[in-house]
């Protein structure tokens, strides 16, 4: 810690990931003393420096190959993929990355904090101590405090994990080049992700999970063209298949002995069985905090955990895991335990998959919407269907929206180029409980993939103008 | 000094400083003597940065070379790494300790019988050890660092290969041995061009060059700060190592280990790896 920091605060946060970021930054424009701990020599936590922006580098530059390659193609040119090295795919990132921190740290410095680069832990429920690298230590107290320290990869014991040939999630990224072969452990979206973009850039990719299909809290539509585009680029998946353990044959397979008894061998293995919270060397214990039995950090709908001055945020607290969700989470914690109205609650927050292709949903599933609204309305929109579709040449997405019986939307969910970013219109119209005539009755640009709400939505109108003859008749 | 025909006491100031003219004019012009790549190594190393190699390739490669092959069977035997029955030939060493680590072993074999300069036998064999113990530290480090751990086992094992380059051109300049001192002036002051020559002559790996280039400055290597600053950590740690004299507070505070992010309890954990290191570097050395 540098000179001149306090010993006392307002607010301490542990972690700067998008939780902790937007806590402090909260907390410090009401003008309160805070400071930010951070293990890493960055802020910005895994979000930044390990998952989330440097796969999506890898995701970004995949798909570009991928397009380059099919170009190439039509224009009956040969291709042959170089040798390439992860380092180098993600290599553009490190420039992403370095603007981000730069831009951070410079939004902690405008507002005030003191961003501290050590391991906190409790020392009692009103301080904490840190360490720092060269050893020194120091003590800290503070009246209030978030919790935001995130996830690490969970550790099955029957994968033993090496980060040489066996890696997981924020491991993965540290390969110099792409293997022959890879199996992905996992059907969840961290799995379906890198399994994805190994596929695309010419890996022979192998998932297996114990579920019968990937991503199996999505609707099938999204499942389906996601296993499609999946095994279009050579991927398998192996569903309903319990791993009984994984070794390295010591020479060089990597083999995934499956209960059923079939083995699968691989050049590497990616174990992503999920991510468990982060609470090493933090001694919650000491402050009382609570930690339920999936050693998640218990809190209220403030973000209070069982110690009324202490909140937790992020992926620490568990699902959903999001990175905008987390940033709202640590916001709201921190005007929660300075009396500022937070504003409303968002009810619809979208979700977003970075696989090839991208899949992203908003609001209410198929079966949510039968469940509250007695019928759903399923109105579906190809990529194929729109002119934008074959001008981007991808016309493999799908847009689907739901609606109950009286014509209101009630979900967006979306796979294909896009995806992400288009389903933010699907946003605004559940925030703003918009029927499906709003989205016929308006006009879209063309040509657009926005287009495919207007598509998705004439089925609809069409079904219920049907179903209004019907009951008129 | 291990060998009697050149003596210390024959060394003077003059040779020192004709030594450092002909050493800077000869790195200045190119015109310094590098040794070729063994090809065993060459493609060893490619193997180890693109794995298309299979376990029969390697086993083949290393066959090759009637030497490299005897010491490879040779280590894998040893105490450190002796499987419960004797290991007879290298396609059963390769199943026995995997394609990686025979591949270290075999690049470091092949690359010492290339980079051992009779003349300074001892200062070679010395630097060569060192460079092995690196590379075995810089693997756990990186792995501790979540970086790539082949990667680092190259950049540490081949930091300070510019050594035997210098060694071999000091007998060629001086028509005596210099004394170690005036030996490790001189490698201190042209040992990171020389390896960084050889290296790109080599074609060897990026961060390979720029961990020779930028060891005591990584922070200057851009991209490959992290790959640099692994080595940079190893280097210091085998340095220790071999002294006997590895403990957390020899570490001290090293900018490498801050840069890494390691914590105390890091180091500490690493250090748990010291014997098993020490034992590896031995049954390793030539």
């Amino acid at each position: 810690m540098s000179a001149g920091h306090a010993t006392s605060y307002d607010l301490i946060v542990v972690g700067s990931g998008p939780a902790g970021q937007k806590a402090a930054v909260q907390a410090a424009k009401a003008g309160r003393r805070v400071a930010l701990i951070e293990q890493l020599k960055q802020v910005g936590g895994a979000c930044v420096h390990q998952g989330t922006i440097p796969s999506k580098a890898l995701r970004e530059r995949a798909v570009e190959r991928r397009r380059f390659a099919d170009r190439l193609k039509d224009y009956g040119l040969p291709w042959q993929a170089p040798v390439a090295d992860v380092a180098s795919l993600i290599g553009e990132m490190t420039d992403v990355i370095h603007h981000h921190d730069v831009y951070m740290a410079a939004q902690m410095k405008r507002n005030g904090i003191d961003v501290i680069h050590g391991r906190a832990s409790f020392l009692s429920p009103s301080q904490m101590q840190v360490r720092f690298t060269d050893g020194r230590e120091t003590q800290l107290s503070a009246r209030y405090f978030v919790i935001a320290t995130g996830s690490k990869p969970r550790r099955p014991d029957n994968v033993p994990i090496d980060h040489e040939s066996i890696y997981d999630s924020d491991s993965i990224l540290s390969l110099a080049y792409l293997p022959t072969s890879l199996v992905v452990l996992g059907g969840g979206v961290i799995a379906s992700e890198y399994a994805s973009i190994f596929a695309v850039l010419g890996v022979d990719v192998t998932m297996i999970d114990r579920y019968a299909t990937p991503l199996g809290f999505l609707e099938p539509e999204m499942i389906e063209g996601f296993l499609a585009a999946f095994e279009r680029y050579g991927g398998r998946f192996f569903g309903n298949a319990v791993v009984e353990r994984v070794e390295f044959d010591g020479i060089s397979q990597v083999h995934t002995h499956l209960k059923d008894g079939r083995v699968v061998k691989s050049e590497k293995l990616l174990c992503a069985l999920g991510r468990i919270s982060q609470l090493d060397g933090l001694h919650a214990e000491r402050a009382g905090v609570s930690v339920n039995d999936r050693q998640l950090v218990e809190v209220n709908a403030f973000g209070q955990t069982s110690v009324p001055h202490i909140y937790a945020a992020g992926d620490v607290i568990g699902p959903p895991s999001l990175a905008s969700a987390a940033m709202e989470q640590g916001r709201r914690a921190a005007c929660h335990m300075l009396g500022i109205d937070p504003g409303r609650q968002g009810e619809w927050m979208p979700s977003g998959i970075y696989s090839v292709p991208e899949i992203a949903s908003v609001g209410l599933t198929s079966e949510q919407t039968r469940a509250r609204f007695g019928s759903v309305v399923v109105g579906i929109a190809r990529f194929d269907e729109i002119a934008r579709g074959h001008i981007a040449r991808c016309p493999d997405g799908v847009l689907k929206m739901l609606a109950s019986p009286d014509g209101v939307v009630r979900g967006i969910h979306i796979i294909g180029d896009n995806a992400t970013d288009l389903v933010h219109i699907g946003q605004m119209g559940l925030i703003h409980s918009v029927n499906v005539e709003t989205y016929v009755e308006n006009v879209f640009n063309f040509p657009t993939f926005a287009e495919c709400y207007r598509v998705a939505a004439l089925q609809i109108a069409g079904q219920l103008g049907a179903a209004r003859q019907r009951g008129a008749a | 000094m291990s060998d009697p025909a050149f003596s210390n006491d024959d060394a003077t100031p003059v040779a020192l400083d004709e030594a450092r003219r002909h050493l800077a004019s000869s790195i200045d012009s190119r015109a310094l003597e590098l040794p070729l790549l063994p090809g065993v190594a060459a493609e060893v190393i490619a193997g180890s940065v693109d794995d298309n190699a299979d376990a029969t390739r390697l086993a083949q490669l290393i066959q090759t070379d009637q030497a490299l092959a005897s010491h490879v069977l040779r280590v894998v035997n040893s105490p450190a790494l002796r499987a419960a029955m004797e290991i007879v030939a290298l396609r059963q060493a390769i199943s026995r300790l995997g394609m990686n680590k025979i591949r270290e072993i075999a690049i470091a074999a092949s690359l010492s019988s290339a980079l051992i300069e009779p003349a300074y036998r001892a200062e070679s064999q010395h630097a060569w050890k060192h460079a092995l113990c690196a590379g075995l530290w810089a693997k756990e480090i990186a792995r501790a660092c979540r970086k790539n751990t082949e990667m680092a086992y190259l950049c540490g094992l081949l930091h300070n290969i510019g050594t035997p380059v210098i060694l071999r051109a000091l007998i060629g300049i001086t028509k005596s041995r210099l004394p170690q001192r005036d030996v490790a002036t001189l490698l201190a002051e042209f040992g990171a061009a020389t390896g960084e020559l050889l290296a790109r002559e080599w074609r060897l790996p990026e961060p390979v060059v720029a961990t020779i280039k930028w060891l005591d400055r990584f922070s200057e290597s851009g991209a490959h700060a992290d790959a640099v600053a692994v080595a940079s950590c190893a280097v210091r740690f085998a340095r220790l190592t071999l002294a006997g004299e590895l403990t957390h507070e020899s570490i001290g505070k090293p900018d490498s280990i801050d840069h890494l992010n390691l914590y105390p309890d890091d180091v500490a954990a690493l250090l748990n790896l010291r014997d098993s290191i020490s034992e590896a570097t031995e049954s390793m050395a030539p």
